[in-house]
């Protein structure tokens, strides 16, 4: 850090009208970033708004299209991690990037240039050099302990002594918070302030509202691949936050063109009670996720992704089990049911990741529009499938959806993303159904696409159809929905009816933060401990 | 290695043009065929170092396989068992399930049939062939069905399952001759002799054993199965993403067990026609690595059965006529063995140059 001190003005790193385009998609527009020497800068924003791009182009994965980097106050241009490293910059991704079976010490050595053969001595060495950053910054890490056997508010900082051990001076820690207990959270705070004042700069990429507003000084948010402004985190609050992070609220707040629908009496289709469930790792990815669902209507689950959205996908249509709570479809427990017994109730499910769930790579587009059905007349009869039945059928359904494919034979694997997600709508509408779990229907699709599914969706509820909607895109669910909620860290905060649809208030409570204004009624979830 | 190595549409995806339908097959038996001489070309070589004209030594090899009726009945002989086991094998890499034990799934089969074939003798043909090789597919099926059920139940990754259940048949094999089953009058560890009435007939004129007929009919019955029937389209579905069969009602794991089980089925009943129809009796070399060779004839087919028809003939061929170079022009049967590997691995670079450049149409 001494070696900088002599550089006149005081930002760490200037990034300047900084353009980043992908084939038509602008991912960065004219952003201007300034980061001070021992500043935590916050850099705020929806999915999609443009931060990991910009953090990228900073950390040498991506290269700008247009626009100045300058780090200490020096042009630089970086064409790899490894340039950035040199500069001082290092990164702590979402996902830690650390060998489970090897120990700390060993993962920080991995990384060290023209070691071959690790003498007694070097190691010794760098151990006593750990040991001195983890008694100066209180980063309490276990040097000999496997990483598995770690904490993952240890694991993360293995990650930040690993940075600094490459005498990194300018951290980026992307979702610092998100992995982390709020026990753990508390006692991250502390350590970055330790060391922002020994001349450390830090950017941290967060859409945690009050992780932004307690740990940053400044916060620069983005929206839409553009700066909408950078404020001192002590000059502001969550909802001027929230209203740069979401847009304009005069521009979308709405009154619902059939307001009477969301007061009449429906038939109930889908309805939780208490849902928990466990992620990959383990760890609480729902709590006590309550919601009803009538025929009808399409209901939002609104909220930043990450946040539970894909575990409540997989235990709504049976994919993975829940640790407790039930799920009524039309009355019947369906809990404990698989997902064939659950399509064969009339439940339908259109995946967020549609090669996943949805889509066989390797068999044909023709295939693909019967693989939830090709068992049953008219499609097998007495042991054989009906081929010329499957082959008019994907015809039919190629029309009627416009699917643009060169033959029913081309292999789904080689759809592009919009074809590929309109093979599985036409194949989820055309059965009978009558509830729907749709997560991130228009997820990477174009302007076109998107409308089109939307169309669909609209069609269907409009049909009796009951709609989940999981969407990560607050355009999406202000388009569709008919109520909505906010899910966060797992749990459903914030209910709100058409006609309520705010903005700002949604917004918030996509950042953690739920307001009783604009909102009828909160779930008790918000309570629960 | 994954199971695209089959052309992807099949007939399921049938196509109303002839010509649509049958082009990704002319393109990869054309493919097949450009392997196939490169390998032959390096194995020229390898014989010309040895200090044999390789043109020389590939007539010879021709003339062992196809020279005379004894020849070509021997190689179809041979062919029986790579065939049987290949098309088991087929369904279940298919699935992207990689049973690499079909050789001890074929020795359990083949004592289980034989035993019931030398000591419970129904004195009929009629009843004890049937019989007998129903055992024998039954006893491979659960040896094979071990192995899907630890997959499925477990996560224990069956190459390492199936590969290792290959020792432990082979010492229940070579232990039982020694003692329970051994042929008390005998002076090698082998059983009694099948009884005359429970050996496999031949086809009139040919000299093989009626086991041809029925590994053509289940080459039939299994490229159907595959491509005309819902449950060939579970197969394919399970091979290219479990996940999705998941999420559209396929339960993967169940299918897991029940392809094992006919994947050792099917190498049980090879074992069983061995017992029957060739050696008579159960016996020390009972299978030259059949159960590995069939992993060869599966590949080289391009997981298809018709393929593995013509890799079964080719690789017994291979075998047959390398006898005959050895004891021609002194050639180790090692490098005869080099030139079917050659064949396998040419094939597999060739398939994935193949993709890529279908990769860069695109």
């Amino acid at each position: 850090m001494a070696t900088h001190q002599d550089s006149t003005d005081g930002y760490a790193v200037e990034m300047l009208s900084i353009g980043k385009r992908f084939g038509s998609l602008v991912a960065n527009r004219d952003v201007t970033l300034r980061v001070r020497r021992g500043e935590i800068h916050a850099l705020l924003g929806e999915n999609g708004a443009g931060k990991s791009t910009l953090m990228n182009m900073l950390y040498g994965l991506q290269q700008p299209d247009s626009g100045i980097i300058r780090v200490y106050g020096k042009d630089v241009r970086f064409d790899t991690p490894q340039d950035a490293k040199v500069a001082g910059i290092g990164m702590v991704h979402q996902h830690y990037m650390l060998v489970p079976t090897l120990t700390p010490l060993q993962n920080i050595i991995l990384g060290d240039k023209g070691k071959f053969v690790l003498s007694d001595a070097h190691l010794k060495n760098v151990r006593g050099r750990l040991q001195d950053l983890i008694a100066n910054y209180g980063l309490a890490v276990r040097l000999d302990v496997p990483i598995w056997q770690l904490s993952v508010g240890e694991q993360q900082r293995v990650e930040i002594l690993r940075a600094l051990y490459h005498e990194s001076t300018i951290l980026i820690l992307d979702e610092p918070t998100a992995m982390l207990t709020p026990k753990e959270v508390e006692q991250l705070l502390p350590r970055l302030k330790a060391l922002v004042a020994e001349g450390t700069s830090i950017i941290i990429i967060s859409h945690h509202l009050h992780d932004v507003l307690t740990i940053a000084d400044n916060v620069t948010v983005l929206r839409g691949g553009e700066n909408v402004g950078t404020l001192r985190a002590a000059d502001t609050d969550s909802r001027a936050l929230a209203r740069l992070m979401v847009g304009n609220i005069a521009n979308f707040s709405r009154t619902s063109p059939d307001g009477d629908t969301t007061n009449r009496e429906r038939e109930l289709r889908l309805v939780a009670k208490g849902l928990s469930a466990e992620g990959d790792q383990g760890q609480r990815a729902l709590e006590d996720v309550s919601f009803e669902l009538g025929a009808g209507e399409i209901v939002a689950i609104a909220g930043v992704s990450g946040n539970g959205q894909t575990e409540l996908e997989e235990v709504l249509f049976g994919l993975r089990h829940n640790t407790s709570g039930e799920l009524l479809l039309s009355g019947n427990n369906i809990v404990r049911n698989d997902p064939g017994q659950r399509a064969k109730a009339g439940m339908a499910y259109i995946p967020s990741d549609r090669y996943r769930y949805g889509l066989v790579r390797d068999l044909a587009v023709s295939s693909n529009l019967v693989v939830d059905r090709f068992r049953e007349p008219p499609f097998a009869r007495h042991w054989r499938l009906s081929l010329d039945t499957i082959q008019s059928h994907a015809r039919d359904l190629i029309g009627r959806f416009a699917i643009k494919v060169r033959s029913p034979q081309q292999a789904a694997g080689t759809l592009s993303g919009g074809n590929a997600q309109r093979v599985v709508l036409a194949r989820t509408l055309s059965r009978k159904i009558n509830t729907l779990i749709a997560a991130q229907p228009a997820r990477g699709l174009d302007v076109g696409a998107v409308s089109f599914v939307w169309e669909q969706l609209s069609a269907a509820r409009d049909n009796g159809v009951a709609i989940l909607l999981i969407s990560t895109e607050l355009d999406e669910v202000f388009a569709l929905a008919d109520r909505c909620y906010v899910i966060y860290r797992g749990k459903l905060i914030g209910h709100w009816h058409r006609d309520e649809f705010d903005r700002e208030a949604v917004g918030l409570a996509m950042g953690g933060v739920a307001h009783p204004f604009g909102s009828t009624a909160t779930t008790g979830a918000t309570h629960v401990h | 290695m994954s199971t695209n190595l089959a052309p992807p549409l099949m007939v399921a995806d049938a196509s109303p043009s002839m010509v649509t339908r049958l082009l990704p097959h002319f393109k990869a038996i054309a493919i097949s065929g450009a392997a196939c001489g490169a390998a032959l070309i390096l194995g020229g070589l390898l014989f010309t170092v040895s200090g044999v004209d390789p043109l020389a030594a590939y007539g010879t090899m021709l003339e062992g396989a196809f020279g005379s009726w004894f020849a070509i009945s021997q190689v179809l002989t041979r062919t029986i068992p790579l065939l049987i086991i290949a098309v088991g094998l087929i369904a279940v890499f298919r699935a992207n399930i990689w049973n690499i034990g079909a050789e001890g799934q074929l020795l359990i089969g083949a004592l289980a049939g034989g035993f019931v074939a030398i000591e419970f003798p129904i004195e009929s043909g009629w009843l004890s062939i049937p019989f007998a090789m129903l055992i024998g597919a039954i006893a491979g099926g659960a040896w094979g069905a071990i192995v899907g059920w630890l997959r499925a139940k477990w996560e224990v990754h069956e190459v390492i399952t199936s590969l290792l259940l290959n020792f432990i048949a082979a010492l229940i094999f070579s232990y039982l001759l020694r003692g329970p089953l051994r042929d008390p009058m005998g002076f090698l560890p082998q059983s009694k002799d099948v009884p005359a009435f429970s050996q496999l007939p031949s086809i009139p004129g040919l000299g093989v054993n009626i086991g041809l007929l029925i590994a053509l009919a289940l080459v039939a019955l299994v490229t159907y199965v595959l491509t005309a029937t819902p449950y060939g389209m579970k197969v394919r579905m399970i091979g290219s993403s479990a996940s999705v069969a998941r999420a559209v009602g396929v339960d993967p794991s169940r299918m897991t067990i029940e392809l094992m089980a006919i994947s050792g089925g099917l190498a049980g009943l090879a074992g069983v026609l061995q017992v029957l129809g060739v050696q008579y009796a159960l016996l020390e070399g009972l299978s030259p690595g059949f159960g590995f060779t069939a992993i060869m004839v599966a590949l080289l087919g391009r997981l298809h059965p018709v393929g593995a028809l013509v890799a079964a003939v080719i690789l017994s061929a291979i075998t047959a006529g390398g006898n005959a170079m050895q004891i021609a022009h002194g050639i180790p049967t090692s490098a005869v063995a080099t030139l079917g590997a050659l064949l396998v691995l040419f094939l597999l670079v060739s398939d994935h140059l193949a993709k890529r450049a279908r990769g860069n149409e695109q």
